[in-house]
């Protein structure tokens, strides 16, 4: 449970939930709880945590979609002037028009970039960007009468997704705050 | 007419479960009182983003006590009701109190 409870500490510190829920959940399961509850707790607690920042700060989570938008933009640019033949937008961002090292590294950037441009809720904001990317990604491709929709859309999700979700754990930083901000500045006691 | 501080349920269960606890009211025992008493399953996420709205609307407030090995060197947070939070309570229980009045339906403890 020890070695759990390590990296269940290392997600709320990236994601910013309160070390005392972290303390708690380890307290309740020294007392006869399961392994699998306990990770239910912990799953449940990021869930609500990452809902609860998106919904409690809608004009954050716009500009989120905004800087993610302009990061992309700035690689599709970049790319396009290197690769004159790339496809338009959104198939750009396709990984199989591009090594799979190009498309992680430029979302893994895109990533990192959304989590430190918006700290107090780095993760959640990735979140809402990764979303928002998605659902334009399967627009495009079912106007495109993909025929391999669900091919494209794992390696999409399997390239895109990752490196924009590690760029964000990367870039956000570990004390950030969503819930139960320790107000006083006392911190979380470690 | 409007009352800012209403109570949803789920935050009326947690404010009772605090002002039962008095002192020593933090996650867990939260938790397990309103478990033990409703008999549903209590997720601590969804109960410390109640205590965290609660805290905001001012019906409670909370400190950081030591941080103990026992609970991987993480500090219990402790919550108390505030004043609003009183009258709040006492406000909601009122509210239902006057609605479940008359009611024949509901007399007798027959569903």
């Amino acid at each position: 449970m020890r070695s759990s409870h390590v990296k269940a500490i290392w997600l709320f510190e990236r994601l910013g939930l309160d070390g005392a829920l972290a303390g708690d959940l380890l307290e309740e399961s020294a007392s006869g709880r399961s392994t699998i509850w306990y990770w239910r707790q912990i799953l449940a607690a990021i869930w609500i945590g990452i809902w609860g920042a998106i919904f409690g700060h809608k004009v954050l989570a716009l500009r989120a979609v905004a800087t993610g938008c302009a990061a992309n933009a700035t690689w599709l640019f970049v790319l396009k002037f290197l690769h004159p033949w790339a496809p338009p937008f959104p198939m750009m961002f396709d990984p199989s028009n591009h090594p799979l090292l190009t498309t992680l590294l430029t979302q893994f950037a895109t990533g990192w970039i959304v989590a430190r441009t918006h700290r107090p809720y780095a993760i959640p904001m990735v979140v809402v960007f990764v979303m928002w990317l998605a659902l334009w990604y399967v627009g495009g491709t079912l106007s495109g009468n993909e025929s391999r929709f669900l091919a494209h859309l794992a390696r999409y999700i399997s390239t895109v997704d990752v490196g924009l979700l590690v760029g964000g754990i990367v870039g956000a930083h570990p004390n950030g705050q969503l819930i139960l901000a320790d107000k006083s500045g006392a911190g979380l006691n470690t | 007419m409007s009352n800012p501080n209403y109570l949803g349920e789920f935050e009326l269960l947690v404010m009772l479960a605090v002002i039962r606890l008095g002192e020593g009211a933090y996650g867990v025992p939260i938790s397990r009182e309103i478990e033990q008493e409703t008999g549903r399953d209590v997720a601590f996420g969804t109960v410390y983003a109640t205590l965290e709205r609660l805290q905001n609307k001012g019906l409670l407030r909370s400190n950081l006590g030591d941080a103990t090995p026992q609970r991987g060197g993480r500090a219990k947070r402790y919550f108390r009701v505030t004043a609003t939070g009183l009258r709040t309570v006492r406000e909601t229980k009122q509210s239902l109190i006057r609605l479940w009045r008359g009611l024949r339906e509901l007399e007798g403890g027959v569903a």
